[in-house]
């Protein structure tokens, strides 16, 4: 590496965010995605309640459904924000940005990284040891996490 | 004193002589002159007292009806003449005429009764204009005169009150008709919702709200989170650079 290839527009360039400013992102987005699912299962029931309320039940807590629920419900969400804005809700509050190197991602790159995300989240731990901050989804999909220097 | 056969005397004497029988020529002229006049007199006297009731009526009819006509005139012609109004009104002293009149001896001789029988009231009232006669009457002036407080201080409302049954005229009192002649729905388009809104929402400075919430939250709590988690990111990159002596500490957004 040359001094030449780090030229000044390279240095411009957003820095890539760490491992806790990701991490605490996860965890908020880990909170958002538990309340939307939370919201999901009252709306069914009261769904079920309002069609047949003689007949109402609570839906039965089942571990594999539950599971297999949230997960999906995690890459809808993921998904559809890092398409739409590229922040989701705790990239918002921790001032973050998932980019391309193309900038915004795509349905198609979107919907991949957030199943990688969702079925392999011990990824993100990578950013640790890697020097330019990126996971193993983001070297995968070359994609990476930057701060959000208009916040 | 003169001779008594001288010329004088019979000249005299002569004169008075034929004095004496002209006078008697001329009484007896006379004599015959009245009895030729006084017979026919007698005659129409004679006449006049045979039929005298007849003619004095005739002449007291005659006598009346010229006396009245010239009379009539006469009274006529000076009431022509005449103000008898200014007359009186100048000569007539009222008080003194009034205070010879007795007039209790008058009352006593008046019967009420008949007088007050004689009276038709309702053609009265009917000719009465009760509404022009209280248009003339003025209200205001006799309302400043009353005393309200005064007049108020005398009712005793405690004890008026003490005698309202309120719960039994509460009872009486059916509601239901009076609410459902209350038009709701134009009381409600009577009031003007959206400029109470406004006003309400003018009052409530929202905006200011949200800004002071919003901004303590962002400036205060989330930037520092931010600023820390940065913080953060940078401590264990370099102390995982440190650990593994890479040799330098990765440059966040280095080149590719």
């Amino acid at each position: 590496m040359t001094a030449p290839v780090t030229g000044p527009a390279v240095t411009q360039a957003p820095a890539p965010a760490g491992i806790v400013s990701r991490g605490l992102a996860a965890v908020i987005d880990l909170f958002a995605v538990l309340l939307l699912s939370s919201v999901l299962y009252l709306g069914l029931a009261l769904t079920s309640l309002i069609l047949d309320p003689r007949a109402f039940s609570w839906p039965a807590f089942d571990l594999f459904f539950s599971l297999g629920a949230i997960l999906l419900m995690s890459m809808l969400y993921l998904s559809f924000w890092w398409t739409v804005s590229g922040r989701t809700v705790g990239s918002a509050v921790m001032a973050l940005r998932l980019v391309s190197h193309r900038g915004r991602l795509r349905w198609v790159q979107s919907i991949v990284r957030a199943f990688l995300c969702t079925i392999f989240p011990v990824g993100l731990l990578w950013v640790v040891v890697d020097r330019r901050r990126r996971s193993l989804q983001d070297i995968v999909l070359r994609t990476s996490v930057v701060y959000d220097t208009r916040h | 004193m003169y001779p008594e056969d001288s010329p004088v005397l019979d000249i005299v004497g002569g004169v008075w002589l034929l004095t004496a029988r002209l006078a008697g020529e001329l009484v007896g002229q006379a004599q015959e002159l009245a009895s030729a006049i006084v017979a026919p007199a007698k005659n129409v006297t004679w006449v006049l007292l045979e039929n005298g009731d007849r003619w004095v009526r005739v002449v007291r009819s005659l006598v009346d009806g010229v006396l009245r006509a010239v009379i009539r005139e006469v009274v006529a012609s000076a009431l022509r003449e005449l103000d008898l109004t200014a007359i009186v009104r100048e000569n007539l002293d009222i008080d003194l005429v009034a205070g010879d009149l007795d007039l209790n001896r008058l009352a006593a001789t008046l019967d009420v009764e008949t007088v007050v029988a004689s009276i038709d009231l309702d053609a009265i009232v009917d000719r009465l204009d009760l509404d022009a006669i209280a248009d003339r009457i003025n209200l205001d002036r006799q309302v400043d005169r009353l005393d309200i407080t005064a007049l108020a201080h005398r009712v005793d409302l405690d004890s008026v009150a003490g005698g309202l049954d309120l719960n039994l005229l509460a009872g009486r009192i059916d509601l239901d008709p009076l609410v459902a002649n209350v038009n709701v729905d134009a009381v409600i388009s009577r009031v003007d919702l959206l400029t109470l809104a406004r006003y309400v929402v003018d009052g409530i400075d929202l905006p200011a709200i949200i800004r002071q919430s919003t901004g303590t939250l962002s400036s205060e709590a989330v930037q520092g989170v931010r600023a820390q988690s940065r913080n953060a990111d940078d401590a264990v990159a370099g102390f995982v650079s440190r650990l593994f002596r890479s040799g330098g500490e990765p440059k966040p957004g280095g080149s590719a």
